[in-house]
C-alpha cells in the first residue's frame, strides 16, 4: 500500500516542486541583450546558485530546468546560436568519460566544461611532473607532483561549477575499466600508450559505447571515432603481433599545439555524438600534419 | 609482367617523393620492403604500412592495384 501511495504521490510532489522551480526561475530571470541586438531571458551564475540552494538541487538541474523554460543560463548564451536550447540541454544531461588528464585530457576537460557537458568522469593515476608544463593545460608550476585528477576537478569547478565531475585517481586497466565508463554516453581516449588504448576500445565495444580516439606526436596528430561495431584501432594493431607500447612521440616529444588541436577535434566528435548531428569520423584515421596544415584521411578496413 | 600500385606517404615519409600520392611500377613478387627499397624509404622502428586498408608486415607481397599507405604510428596523449 505504501508503495502504491508513494508511486501515486511522489510524482505530484515532484511536479509541484518543478512548478515552484519554474516559478522561481521566472521571477529571477532577467532580460539580456546579445551583441546582435536580440533580447533573451537569461539566468546569472548567482541566481543559478540561489535557486539550487533554495530547492536543494544541483546547479546542473537548475540549468536544465531553465533551458526547458526557454531561459538561458547567460554563461551558455554564445553556445545557443550554434547548438540551440535543446542542444545545450542535451549536453547538460550527458555524461562523458575522459581517460587520461594529460596533454589531450587537460584540453578535452577544459572544452567539455565550457561546452556545458553536464557530467564528466576523469580517470588518471598520475601526478604532474615539470616536463608536463610545456603542454598539459592542467599543469602549473604550483601543482608539480600533485594529482592530475585533483587539478581537473579544481579547474572544472572554476570554469563551470554546474558540471558534476567524478574523479578516479587510478591507471586504467582491464580490471577497472568497466567501473569507470559504464553509464557514460561517450568515452574519450586521452591515453598516452597503445596497449591500454586497446583495453579501452575492447571495453567500450563490450559496453556498447562510442569511443573517440586521439593521439599525438610532434606536430602530428590523429583522430578517429570508434563505434562498438567498428574495427577501429584493431585495423592498425593486431593482438597477435607485437604491439609497440608507444609511437614516435618518445623520440620527438609533444609540443602543446598538437594536443590542443586534436583535443578540440575529440570534443567536436563527442558533441556530434551527443547531439546526433554531423557525421562522426568512423573507419578512417584522420591524420593531422599541423605544421603544414595538412589533413588527410586513411581509410581503415571494416572487415572483421 | 610488371604492374602498378598506388603509394600514399604521410608525415616524415613525404620527403621521399615529389608527390604524396602517386603510382609506381613494380615487378611481380615485390614485397612492401622491396617497394620501400625502390623508393629509397628507410625501414624505421616507428612505421606503419597499410595495404588496401589493412596493416601488413614488410614481407607482404604486393598485387596489381594495391594501395599502400606509409605513416608513423603515434601514441602520445
Amino acid at each position: 500500500m505504501n508503495r502504491i501511495l508513494n508511486s501515486r504521490f511522489k510524482p505530484i510532489v515532484v511536479n509541484n516542486m518543478n512548478k515552484d522551480i519554474r516559478k522561481r526561475i521566472n521571477e529571477l530571470k532577467r532580460k539580456e541583450e546579445a551583441p546582435s541586438g536580440e533580447v533573451y531571458q537569461g539566468l546569472s551564475l548567482q541566481v543559478i546558485e540561489t535557486i539550487a540552494r533554495e530547492f536543494q538541487i544541483s546547479k546542473r538541474e537548475v540549468e536544465i530546468a531553465a533551458l526547458e523554460n526557454e531561459v538561458i543560463p547567460i554563461k551558455y548564451h554564445r553556445n545557443i546560436g550554434t547548438i540551440g536550447i535543446p542542444g545545450q540541454r542535451k549536453l547538460l544531461k550527458a555524461k562523458v568519460a575522459v581517460i587520461g588528464a594529460g596533454g589531450l585530457g587537460g584540453s578535452v576537460i577544459e572544452l567539455l566544461a565550457r561546452m556545458g557537458v553536464g557530467r564528466m568522469v576523469v580517470v588518471d593515476g598520475d601526478t604532474f611532473a615539470e616536463d608536463n608544463l610545456n603542454r598539459q593545460l592542467l599543469c602549473t608550476e604550483k601543482n608539480i607532483r600533485k594529482s592530475k585528477v585533483t587539478a581537473a576537478v579544481g579547474r572544472v569547478g572554476e570554469i563551470n561549477s554546474a558540471v558534476e565531475v567524478t574523479s578516479h585517481q587510478a591507471f586504467l586497466g582491464a580490471e577497472n575499466v568497466d567501473s569507470f565508463i559504464t553509464g557514460c554516453d561517450v568515452v574519450i581516449d586521452a591515453l598516452d600508450n597503445i596497449p591500454v588504448r586497446l583495453i579501452l576500445q575492447e571495453a567500450a565495444r563490450r559496453l556498447n559505447l562510442p569511443l573517440v580516439h586521439g593521439a599525438v606526436a610532434g606536430f602530428i596528430g590523429e583522430l578517429m571515432t570508434i563505434f562498438p561495431g567498428d574495427r577501429g584501432l584493431g585495423a592498425l594493431f593486431k593482438p597477435d603481433q607485437d604491439i609497440p607500447p608507444t609511437g614516435i612521440e618518445t623520440e620527438i616529444g609533444t609540443p602543446t599545439i598538437t594536443p590542443t588541436f586534436i583535443a578540440a577535434g575529440q570534443v567536436m566528435e563527442a558533441v556530434k555524438i551527443i547531439l546526433r548531428r554531423g557525421k562522426p569520423i568512423r573507419n578512417r584515421l584522420r591524420y593531422f600534419e599541423v605544421e603544414e596544415g595538412k589533413i588527410s584521411e586513411i581509410s581503415l578496413s571494416t572487415q572483421p | 609482367m610488371s604492374f602498378e600500385v598506388g603509394v600514399n606517404l604521410y608525415g616524415i615519409f613525404r620527403k621521399y617523393a615529389k608527390e604524396n600520392k602517386f603510382k609506381v611500377e613494380i615487378d611481380p613478387g615485390t614485397s612492401v620492403e622491396g617497394l620501400m627499397r625502390k623508393l629509397k624509404i628507410p625501414k624505421m622502428i616507428y612505421m606503419m604500412v597499410l595495404v588496401n586498408q589493412l596493416k601488413v608486415q614488410f614481407d607482404h607481397p604486393l598485387s596489381p592495384g594495391d594501395e599502400v599507405h606509409i605513416f608513423q604510428p603515434i601514441g602520445g596523449g
